[in-house]
């Protein structure tokens, strides 16, 4: 039987390794610069630390993917371009790209090369994924959080195409690639820019008068909090907002949660997923090590126990990597 | 420079939107989107009644396109738009499934071997015209010209473009004709959730439509009373309306054609006579700035385009000889 595969986060080489030697199948990573989609200060790897994440992984049997999966305008093309060539160059197991003219020119120039459709593509359906199988190729899906897992049962039964599905982390609520909430208030694109809600636009503002804080994303009020609450990254979709038809003021858009599949990860296999991505390259080493061992631990269980097997007092302690945010199944469940 | 009218964003009565039609009918835009772009559940018009409102609107001598389903998560939602593909309408393509599924001549594929010798290209006996919607990813020339290949004959830009951006895909394929969405409600996210009956606290499975008691949506607003968001059902609107009449000369200076407006509850007429009127010259784009302020109490957004926050909006300048400077108003229009 095929096990199902984890791949994990690094957004540096210590957490590569912690990675590896948790019990990752496969490792994602980008180069640094605005290319990937977690393009934060100090994070990512230069091409001579890629070349030592591959040396490692490969060395251990392990595999590694390089996300190229931002959308680049044309002055960004040729980065974009040379970053793939860079990527296969030096031995990286699949390039992860959404873009029509990335995905094109891979196709072209590397047709035996293994390409990833990234979740930026917003590929949410069977046609969707033929489409991109049928031009450039694709090897496999990493589906948008927006399906549940009854429709990925169907879809695994209308494609061969690998799938992959984020099981743990940051929670999109909105389909990845068609969100740009961060982008009309900061006019800074996740798609293009590679940073939902980039750092370099939130201020801190402490209100004496009201005894509150005060986050703002480039001047635009996104929540409050007193000083005993705690304060969950400030991305637009955690935000609190007054609705004018109902009066209320509410998270009305995504309470602050994050994902946590530890719980369902039995349905989860059994719809047939290839691959359980664990979001978080700008986490910590010691993130990375948790959260891949505790699913390491759980995978490895549940083959050799069933479902049953899973421990799942593991749930919360892998919950409380993030602070003020709660577990949640997304739409997994339902919507 | 021409004027069409884009989908109708939110749900609203049957009655009610074979008025706007009507209405719509006599007014001078040359195209008009139909059909359901935002949620599923939202087939109160069937294929019947969209055929007939197309076809009251072509023998107006309208240019007629079917806007098709932006997210698509299971077969049910596929087979609802196989269903209407073949009105005899153009189809604008938001999901790029639609795009595979037209191009197997609305069978839907079956997983197969990949075959690197198929070109992709559209069947001969296609007869559709072939639109590539604003919710498609088209960041630069290259993926403009794969869609251009395949057939695409018009491309309308992602809301969030540069004006830089759109200018190289225009240079570079001059032959695709080019739409930007020139007034209203900017789509800015499509989720599995939808955000109507979370505000209302209901559960989506049982939801009975209630978003047509919103035929505007919900406008959101920060805590300190800056419209920034409107909830329309699975979908994320910006609250400020989309405004970039004071920029008809660039957009006719990058080759767009195809002005669109997004249908409002109200003043739609209004805000398409408005256009009409500063295109043919009848009165400047600064005092049709002043009269559409007055259908967008939320405020008025043009930031993306010119590489700021969507919900800024850059005035042109008062300058006598009209040249293309324009100013920058950072001013804090949500006074607290």
């Amino acid at each position: 039987m095929k096990k199902v595969e984890i791949c994990a986060p690094a957004g540096n080489l210590p957490s590569l390794k912690a990675a590896v030697d948790n019990g990752a199948d496969a490792v994602y990573m980008g180069f640094s610069g605005d290319t990937n989609l977690r393009n934060f200060p100090g994070l990512n790897f230069t091409e001579d630390e890629v070349h030592k994440a591959i040396q490692y992984a490969h060395s251990r049997g392990k595999k590694v993917y390089i996300a190229v999966n931002a959308y680049p305008q044309e002055k960004e093309l040729p980065l974009a371009l040379e970053t793939v060539d860079r990527a296969y160059g030096l031995g990286a197991d699949a390039v992860i790209a959404s873009d029509i003219s990335v995905l094109s020119y891979i196709r072209k120039r590397y047709p035996g090369k293994r390409v990833h459709l990234s979740v930026q593509a917003s590929a949410s359906n069977v046609e969707a994924i033929e489409f991109y199988r049928r031009h450039f190729g694709i090897k496999r899906v990493v589906l948008p959080r927006v399906l549940t897992i009854d429709e990925i049962r169907e879809l695994r039964k209308e494609t061969d195409i690998e799938i992959e599905v984020f099981a743990f982390g940051l929670l999109c609520i909105n389909s990845e690639g068609q969100c740009f909430l961060s982008s009309y208030i900061t006019s800074e694109s996740i798609n293009t820019y590679g940073a939902c809600s980039h750092p370099r636009f939130i201020d801190f503002v402490q209100d004496d008068n009201e005894g509150s804080l005060k986050i703002l994303s480039n001047g635009v009020l996104l929540n409050k909090y007193s000083p005993s609450e705690e304060v969950a990254y400030p991305t637009p979709c955690k935000g609190k907002y007054y609705n004018r038809a109902t009066g209320q003021l509410t998270n009305a858009i995504q309470d602050p949660e994050s994902l946590n599949v530890l719980e369902i990860l039995p349905e989860i296999i059994q719809a047939g997923v290839d691959s359980i991505k664990i979001e978080g390259r700008q986490r910590s080493r010691t993130y990375v090590e948790k959260v891949v061992s505790t699913f390491r631990e759980a995978l490895d269980n549940y083959y050799k126990h069933g479902s049953h097997g899973i421990d799942l007092s593991k749930k919360e302690s892998i919950q409380s990597l993030f602070e003020g945010l709660s577990p949640s199944f997304g739409c997994y469940k339902g919507k | 420079m021409k004027i069409t009218l884009g989908p109708i964003p939110f749900l609203w009565d049957k009655d009610k939107i074979i008025t706007f039609y009507k209405e719509i009918a006599n007014t001078p835009v040359t195209t008009v989107y139909i059909g359901e772009v935002v949620c599923s559940k939202r087939t109160i018009l069937g294929g019947d009644s969209l055929e007939r409102i197309g076809r009251m609107l072509q023998d107006k001598g309208k240019e007629v396109v079917l806007s098709t389903l932006s997210l698509i998560t299971n077969r049910e939602e596929l087979e609802y738009v196989r269903s209407l593909v073949d009105l005899p309408f153009s189809i604008e393509i938001n999901n790029i499934g639609v795009l595979n599924l037209i191009s197997n001549n609305g069978d839907i594929n079956r997983s197969g071997t990949f075959d690197p010798d198929r070109s992709g290209r559209m069947p001969d006996k296609l007869d559709k015209r072939l639109i590539a919607g604003p919710h498609l990813a088209v960041y630069n020339a290259s993926t403009a010209r794969f869609f251009s290949d395949l057939s695409i004959k018009r491309l309308v830009f992602m809301p969030e473009l540069h004006k830089d951006a759109i200018e190289s895909i225009s240079s570079n394929i001059p032959s695709i004709e080019k739409e930007i969405i020139g007034f209203g409600n900017l789509p800015v996210a499509f989720s599995w959730r939808c955000y109507t009956v979370r505000a209302l606290e209901m559960a989506k499975t049982n939801c009975a439509i209630v978003c047509k008691k919103h035929p505007e949506g919900m406008q959101l607003e920060t805590m300190d009373g800056m419209p920034v968001f409107n909830i329309n059902g699975t979908q994320l609107l910006s609250a400020q309306k989309a405004c970039m009449i004071g920029q008809l000369d660039i957009l006719e200076a990058l080759g767009i054609e195809y002005l669109r407006i997004i249908p409002q509850e109200r003043n739609t007429v209004d805000i398409i006579n408005t256009f009409r009127k500063v295109i043919e010259g009848g009165i400047t784009s600064q005092d049709a700035v002043e009269v559409l302020r007055g259908y967008a109490p939320e405020g008025l957004s043009n930031g993306w385009f010119h590489g700021q926050a969507g919900w800024e909006f850059i005035e042109k300048g008062n300058l006598e000889d009209g040249s293309g400077e324009y100013t920058q108003s950072y001013l804090q229009v949500y006074p607290q």
